[in-house]
């Protein structure tokens, strides 16, 4: 400690707080002050910020001690240190509650003194830096674990914590949507980066909202396409219908977006159901990802979806079709010869609360 | 205490002093391991019996002094030392002070004051052990807080999120981006079984991801079985494009190598485009670094009209790699939403 501890001494008998400090300041700490009254030390403790205080149980006015050693250590976190001319079990007891960083039993010798002062002046100091070295790890480690889950989803991480390893697993039915933005690139173009960015991440932060509601997985993004699943990591039965729940509100938050901003997003989305593998991949940068034709499959609904539309497969619209309208769109040539089954989701049924039609006009 | 009692090793050459101090110590209370004389043979029975505390007296006949085996014992048991000081030589004690002991009690000691040097050194021993411990926890913390933030963005990003709390999108005027697609991999996964090649697609990941590493250059992320790397950001440098053509030159020959060897079929296809790019962090949760940009769409594209085995470059790349890199040119072809571009197969090293 290069200056010398500052000292408060509350004690309400003059000659005994004239010694004391008489003492003190041979031992070349400073006092800064002297109080006889409860009420008038914790005042003094809040102007002076003393580093300790030499604090009689007995004091002058309605508020003894211990009282004021309480509120102060509280309020102020200054180390007390009690002078009691008497052990009374009870007093003590009631003073040993207080938590104190010392007691000095009267009439008290210098080197008594001397070492009670630079324990508790050590005492508090080094509690002071556990507390704030505690602190500091527990935000590190909350920071540390919303970054793992910036990667992995939370299941994935129990089982990564648990097993020590991730194994890739097969999930039977899961939905898959992707979403983009049809002319993107030309708007990309007409937009200063900034600009670019800014939007994109604010759409991505609503969206990133809306799939935390349904409970369901963000994949990724892919430049400015958007991609989730329901299902996995943990098996759940409505994923299909959750899936196309968030589609709504997605393109919702689109169409408001684009009535008030200078720009417009023609925002399609595509969604399939059906197997899928899941699991971790990669040494830098690894990632959480689904593999299979499910996922191709999804990919290409989006792609032949338009503009403010969730274009399904029939194996999605088999799993929805109780709860939302959709429109056959009939037997689409996907590859070569392939053909496929695909429904546009209309909204949820009149009979729902919700009810949303047509949710942007179609105007590829 | 929790519950058994405090184990003291003594070291004093007085024996009558040293008798009296165990004598006082058990009455306080506490066990007395042993008394030796020497600092020699402190060092060796601290370590041995692992005692809770050293009372060491400063002053020892003969061999190394008492300071010196207090530094031994603290540095290499990490067990507490109070000392015992008959003298008040001023360079002794700021030479003991140096060592960091855990208190001093000055001879001739009453009861009440060593119970209570003992009791300060013990406090003192475990709560700064305990601060220590949270210290080197905060480091590890810390360390991984790096590496995860690390696992998300580029260094460069890491730096300037760390230095400006936030990453301000960019345009970069000249990059490389290369896609490399595994374009049978759904035939792959419906032949053998999903799990197993996913396995094995881990397996050529991580090895991608060691040829990226030291190229330097910037994995930006795989999309299933997409794997993406990127050169000339977020630093930018002049040699994104022959870099990029190295690192896909490496990646052909590994998975050609592969194929060969334990009869695999993954047959990759690496398409490459030069250009502009916007780059920026986007997103809350599974926020992540990511470029935009029609160079983008047309590196896409490229993959999309390889075939196995080969690198396919539009004319940018061309113009940056051609001095060095055995080019062929395979004429105007159509590219999906694109019309038609010049691409070139990259042979190898001139």
């Amino acid at each position: 400690m290069q200056q010398s501890p500052r000292i408060l001494i509350a004690e309400d008998e003059s000659v005994i707080a004239i010694d004391l400090a008489k003492t003190l300041e041979k031992l070349s700490y400073k006092v800064i002050g002297s109080s006889r009254n409860g009420k008038d030390v914790i005042k003094k403790a809040g102007v002076l910020k003393p580093d300790l205080i030499l604090m009689d149980i007995l004091l002058d006015g309605k508020i003894n001690g211990i009282q004021a050693a309480e509120e102060i250590m509280n309020t102020f976190d200054i180390p007390v240190i009690y002078l009691t001319a008497y052990a009374d079990p009870a007093t003590l007891e009631k003073a040993k509650l207080t938590e104190p960083f010392g007691y000095i039993l009267k009439p008290f010798d210098e080197r008594t003194l001397h070492t009670s002062i630079e324990m508790a002046l050590y005492k508090h100091e080094i509690n002071k830096k556990l507390k704030e070295r505690t602190e500091e790890l527990k935000i590190e480690k909350e920071k540390s674990e919303l970054l793992l889950q910036n990667i992995l989803p939370i299941p994935i991480i129990k089982e990564l914590k648990e097993m020590g390893i991730i194994k890739p697993f097969d999930y039977e039915s899961v939905t898959i949507l992707f979403t983009d933005f049809e002319g993107f690139t030309q708007l990309a173009t007409s937009m200063p980066p900034g600009e670019l960015v800014a939007e994109l991440n604010e759409l991505f932060k609503n969206f990133d909202m809306i799939i935390h509601k349904y409970g369901l997985e963000k994949i990724k993004t892919i430049g400015d396409s958007y991609m989730i699943g329901g299902g996995f990591p943990i098996e759940t039965e409505d994923h299909a219908v959750s899936i196309v729940k968030a589609a709504i509100d997605m393109l919702e938050i689109v169409k408001e977006r684009n009535s008030n901003s200078k720009y417009e997003w023609k925002m399609r989305a595509g969604a399939h159901s059906g197997n899928i593998v899941a699991g971790v991949v990669g040494k830098i940068k690894y990632s959480y990802d689904v593999w299979g034709n499910t996922v191709n499959l999804a990919s290409k609904m989006e792609r032949l979806s338009m503009p403010g539309k969730i274009n399904i497969t029939a194996a999605t619209y088999e799993l929805i079709k109780n709860e939302f309208d959709c429109e056959y769109r009939g037997n689409v040539e996907i590859l070569g010869n392939e053909t496929i089954e695909m429904y546009f989701v209309n909204g949820y049924k009149s009979s729902k609360i919700k009810s949303k039609k047509e949710v942007v006009p179609a105007s590829a | 205490m929790n519950g058994s009692k405090t184990r003291i090793l003594i070291v004093e050459d007085e024996k009558i002093i040293g008798l009296d101090i165990k004598r006082t110590l058990e009455r306080i209370g506490y066990e007395v391991v042993n008394i030796v004389k020497s600092g020699e043979s402190a060092i060796d029975l601290a370590g041995e019996l692992k005692p809770d505390l050293v009372m060491m007296d400063i002053m020892l006949s003969g061999g190394i002094s008492g300071i010196d085996a207090a530094e031994a014992i603290r540095r290499k048991f990490d067990i507490p030392v109070i000392y015992l000081t008959g003298l008040t030589d001023e360079e002794t004690f700021d030479k003991a002070k140096i060592t960091q002991p855990f208190g001093y009690l000055p001879k001739p000691f009453d009861q009440k004051g060593l119970h209570s040097a003992i009791e300060m050194g013990l406090y003192k021993h475990k709560i700064e052990s305990l601060l220590k411990q949270k210290t080197i926890e905060l480091e590890e913390e810390k360390k991984k807080t790096d590496s995860l933030l690390m696992n998300i963005l580029p260094a460069g990003i890491v730096k300037e999120l760390k230095l400006n709390g936030s990453v301000k999108p960019r345009l970069f005027e000249s990059i490389t981006i290369m896609f490399a697609n595994f374009h049978n991999f759904i035939t792959l996964i419906q032949k053998y079984e999903p799990v197993k090649v996913i396995g094995q697609l881990n397996e050529i990941y991580h090895q991608f991801d060691m040829i990226v590493e030291y190229s330097g250059l910037e994995k930006m992320k795989t999309i299933g079985n997409t794997y993406i790397i990127c050169g000339g950001l977020p630093i930018e440098s002049d040699d994104h494009a022959l870099k990029i053509i190295e690192v896909a030159l490496k990646m052909t020959e590994y998975v050609q190598r592969l194929n060969s060897k334990n009869n695999h079929e993954w047959q990759l296809r690496i398409g490459i485009n030069s250009g502009q790019v916007v780059a920026g962090v986007v997103g809350t949760h599974k926020f992540t670094y990511d470029v935009w940009g029609n160079t983008v769409n047309i590196a896409s594209r490229m993959e999309n009209s390889c075939e196995p085995g080969k690198i396919n470059i539009t004319r940018t790349t061309y113009e940056l790699v051609n001095d060095i890199y055995d080019c062929q040119y395979r004429g105007k072809l159509n590219a999906k939403g694109m019309g038609e571009i010049d691409m070139f197969f990259v042979n190898g090293l001139k």
